[in-house]
């Protein structure tokens, strides 16, 4: 959904995120709809300018996420508040899976499927009843096991999932759900949670009321959400919400993930992750069926669906990245394609450096001494490179942790003896370059560069294009294969300008694709070819920029007022300007609009074609009555009816039971997290069993109610430090108002403990010991968890020892720990110990005097 | 350099001895030690000149250095098949290093 289409909801939550300090830009449409009579809601472990702006402020202690939306779910389901026609007619409600299938409540706490031994699930339990269904997900197929050529998948080819739309099979989604969510009561949501049973239902009352064929709500998440060992799973959990309620692909209903912050969307669309080549496409891999080029189409492509078009976007990817050499005899310059072998994400990466594998490493936009977890463990790492590049606008502690960093302040390192050979190198800001930022609602708007970086501060393209210029000349005679990928490499780009700044309308053409041999830019998508008669660098891209001179990015034209309200006219949306993904479920199965209030796209009978206001997500002549004829085995779009709305899943439903892909499970499950205070009230089974834990020295776990550590610990951001927070650090305006790190308690706490308001702190964990002054405030809460007290404290993360203001760094605290299917690392729960006083060796780094 | 490959040798074996139960602290020692291996060859060869054998030797030990971190941060199973192979690789390596070590 697009975040002004916020304000067309009537019940909004926000959860996981403190979104009026955090993303204030996006808030304003959560005030607008408020003002139209939208109900608000917070649920949030501190009560903060979000929850004083919201209707209902709900607090729970962190980590209890799943425990709260799983209660929602069990109230949707036994309560029957769910949008039955929607979710009959565009879910897999009513699929029936394997008869293998067990559940949590029946098998310890974990699914059917779990191998004890190697930590990890095995799917064939949770597939639907003899088919084996694709991920639509690449990232997940890349971690999930082979599954050999894509041969089973083809059984979405012969007949439609089975289904029982009486919901009477015992294996249906909808017995399942029932049966796995009957332990989430609003009495287990309390004990869990420590939310009161009157609040939690006044937001499920609030939530359900509205819904329906009038009324749509939304929920809006940041990193309180991803940053848990089941981060992706409580994400789901609020899907599950959704594809109830009805409230996807509509006006006002939807979740909004908000990111966006320098570009994030972005920086996954086009990706500086490891996993994915641009817009989604996965990485090869060396265990997979990827040796050849034929092989990973085959094994990657699922057959029905809209992903069955992977082959065109791959293809045409390969043809932009190495040119005129990419043919089809060379399997389109395929095999100059890095292979994955494992993880190769921030935190396994950081201990590769702690182990001497990794001898360099580039820091652009990053400042992991202070925002990656386990700090010492990051200086420790950084220490043991032969070189560092880090860029950035001001000093940031990576790059002077060999000078100042703790380790060295402590006496553990000597700045002597760290071999590290640092480049710091100034960058220009946002201002001092033209580019584009892709915000949350994958919308990409173009920037005008406003003045000049100042002395040698360079753009991160101008740095990225010269460099790939000086590697092309280093190795354009070498003769090891190895080179063979950086010589293919097009590197083309005009260069404008005194400093020979690479043209960033030439790469975004390049991104949104062209015609190879007349190099015509190409408008659609729908035009890419898989012969090598197109090149693309995105394929979702495709329509930014569809011919010389019309950079769509740069467009700026709002509705009128009274107008639709999608602004099509402005920048542009990925895929094809779309601004609310899957909005076919707007109209019921027929093509008429649930409701006039909340109609956008709907079946124009007299053109044959659907319309809208907003462009419609679905092929656009396909009618709501089609039907895949099944004894020709359909493909791709053939095989999905006109009235499946979700068209990159393998069938076009939306999946409130995941078959595919998950590493954790079909459905979200309540599991502590690794380090609590607390049992696991709802299973035996403590927390996530496939987490990511990596045990090594320096990086030790607590013990699940660990008494040295009873305390739960959080991290957040600030208003006035943006991002890393050097930004805001180094502007006297911005570091006056925030000044110095500190920790929030509650009263009860402090008292308990002898902290003084604004008094000398000491947090400790297994991985190390800080000290902070005090904000002793109502805003923190004490919870009562199955029956006992749990207090949680909290701490901004974005100090440092640079800069006006200034403070330990909170990630000292926390482990490397990870998502089980992202990999992302854990901030929002952990456990820690607290005391009144300073640290034995104060006047170290950083800290106010 | 060859007592660094006999150490990620032993750190390898006590990996496989306990499949499938995957111990990070011996993956972390046996990366910990092909790496040193690693960084000895390079040296070497910076100093006496590249040939087409050490460059192979090379290539072979980041090989190993690539699926010893694909078990120790696996997607997906930890790839023991493979593990086992890249052991006989490290072997052929470390005879080969002996006689120079």
């Amino acid at each position: 959904m697009a975040l002004w289409d916020l304000a067309n909801s009537d019940c909004i939550v926000v959860m996981g995120s403190n979104m009026a300090e955090n993303h204030p830009i996006a808030f304003r449409f959560v005030v607008e709809a408020q003002r139209r009579g939208a109900m608000v809601i917070h649920v949030d472990p501190r009560f903060t300018r979000t929850g004083a702006l919201s209707n209902i402020h709900a607090p729970i202690r962190s980590g209890s996420d799943i425990a709260f939306l799983g209660g929602i779910i069990h109230q949707i389901l036994e309560r029957d508040l769910w949008f039955r026609d929607f979710a009959l007619a565009y879910t897999n409600i009513a699929h029936i899976i394997e008869d293998g299938y067990q559940d949590p409540e029946q098998n310890g706490g974990v699914f059917s499927g779990f191998r004890a031994d190697t930590k990890s699930y095995r799917e064939d339990t949770w597939q639907y009843k003899n088919k084996t269904v694709p991920s639509s997900i690449a990232e997940h197929r890349v971690q999930t096991e082979d599954k050999s050529a894509g041969g089973d998948y083809e059984s979405m080819t012969e007949s439609p999932p089975p289904t029982d739309p009486t919901l009477q099979h015992p294996n249906c989604v909808y017995q399942i759900m029932r049966r796995h969510f009957a332990r989430y009561t609003p009495e287990m949501v309390e004990r869990v949670t420590g939310c009161k049973q009157a609040t939690f239902l006044r937001i499920v009352d609030a939530l359900a009321r509205n819904s329906g064929r009038e009324r749509t709500g939304a929920f809006c998440y940041a990193v309180g959400w991803t940053h848990h060992t089941v981060g992706v799973q409580i994400i789901r959990a609020a899907a599950i919400i959704q594809g109830l309620l009805g409230n996807v692909g509509r006006p006002g209903g939807g979740i909004m993930a908000l990111r966006g912050h320098t570009s994030i969307q972005g920086s996954t669309d086009i990706p500086t992750l490891y996993n994915m080549l641009p817009t989604y496409l996965p990485q090869p891999n060396v265990f997979h069926q990827h040796a050849t080029l034929r092989d990973y189409l085959r094994t990657e492509t699922p057959p029905t669906g809209w992903w069955a078009n992977m082959p065109k976007y791959a293809i045409s990817l390969l043809k932009a990245w190495y040119g005129q050499g990419a043919r089809a005899e060379n399997e389109f310059g395929y095999q100059h394609l890095p292979k994955l072998t494992g993880d190769a994400s921030q935190l396994p990466m950081t201990m590769s450096m702690v182990d001497g594998v990794v001898k360099g490493q580039f820091i652009l936009g990053q400042n992991p001494v202070v925002g990656a977890v386990n700090s010492d463990l990051v200086e420790r790492g950084l220490s043991r490179l032969d070189w560092l590049v880090v860029r950035d606008f001001a000093m940031t502690e990576t790059a002077n942790f060999w000078q100042k960093g703790r380790l060295v302040q402590r006496g553990e390192l000597r700045s002597e003896h760290i071999g590290t050979e640092t480049f710091f190198m100034p960058a220009a800001l946002a201002g001092e370059k033209d580019g584009t930022v892709t915000n949350t609602s994958r919308m990409v708007q173009w920037h005008d560069k406003v003045l000049e970086a100042p002395g040698d501060s360079r753009s991160d393209l101008w740095f990225i294009y010269h460099l790939g210029k000086r590697l092309k000349q280093l190795y354009a005679d070498s003769c090891e294969p190895r080179d063979a990928a950086i010589q293919a490499l097009t590197w083309l780009y005009s260069e404008r300008g005194a400093r020979a700044e690479a043209d960033p309308e030439a790469v975004l053409r390049e991104i949104n694709g062209y015609t190879v041999a007349d190099r015509k830019q190409i408008p659609s998508f729908q035009q890419l070819k898989d012969d090598g008669s197109t090149a693309c660098g995105g394929w979702m891209y495709c329509g930014i920029y569809p011919q010389d001179g019309h950079n769509v990015a740069r467009s700026r034209k709002p509705d009128a007022p009274g107008g639709p309200g999608s602004n099509l006219g402005w920048a542009f949306a990925w895929p094809a300007n779309r601004r609310t993904l899957y909005n076919r479920a707007s109209a019921d199965p027929s093509g008429v609009p649930w409701s006039e209030r909340k109609k956008m796209v709907w079946w124009d009978e007299k053109e044959g074609k659907w319309a809208g206001t907003d462009v419609p997500d679905f092929v656009a002549t396909k009618p709501p009555d089609y039907r895949p004829d099944w004894s020709k085995h359909p493909h791709g779009m053939d095989a999905l009816g006109g009235d499946a709305p979700f068209i990159m899943e393998a069938d076009g439903k939306c999946q409130l039971f995941v078959p595919s892909g998950l590493k954790d499970g079909p459905l979200p499950t309540h599991y502590e997290p690794p380090e609590s205070p607390v049992k696991n009230l709802l299973y035996d089974q403590q927390f996530n069993p496939v987490a990511k834990l990596w045990a090594r020295k320096g990086n030790e776990l607590h013990a699940p109610q660990d008494t040295r550590f009873p305390y739960v610990f959080s991290t957040y951001r600030l208003t006035e430090l943006h991002c890393g927070g050097i930004i805001g650090r180094v502007t006297p305006h911005t570091a006056e108002l925030q000044p110095e790190a500190f920790v929030e308690i509650c009263p009860e706490l402090a008292g308990e403990l002898g902290i003084r308001h604004l008094g000398w702190t000491v947090l400790s964990t297994l991985r190390g010991e800080i000290e902070v002054r005090a904000l002793i405030t109502e805003r923190v809460q004490p919870f009562t968890i199955g029956g006992r007290t749990v207090h949680q404290v909290g701490m901004p993360w974005v100090y440092g020892w640079e800069g006006y203001a200034r403070g330990d760094i909170a990630n000292v605290l926390l482990a490397i720990t990870g998502d089980a299917n992202t990999s992302i690392h854990s901030t929002k729960a952990v456990t820690c110990a607290l005391r009144p006083g300073r640290l034995p060796n104060p006047g170290g780094i950083g800290r106010g005097q | 350099v060859a007592n660094n490959a006999l150490l990620a040798l032993a750190e390898l074996d006590k990996a496989l001895a306990a499949k499938p139960e995957v111990d990070g602290h011996v993956f972390s020692a046996a990366a910990h030690f092909l790496s040193l291996h690693r960084d000895g060859m390079a040296a070497r060869q910076r100093e006496t000149g590249a040939t087409s054998e050490s460059r192979r030797s090379l290539e072979h030990v980041n090989a190993v250095i690539s699926v010893v971190l694909g078990a120790h941060f696996p997607l997906g199973s930890v790839p023991w098949t493979e593990l086992e192979k890249a052991r006989g690789w490290l072997i052929e390596l470390t005879a080969q290093s002996r006689p120079e070590g």
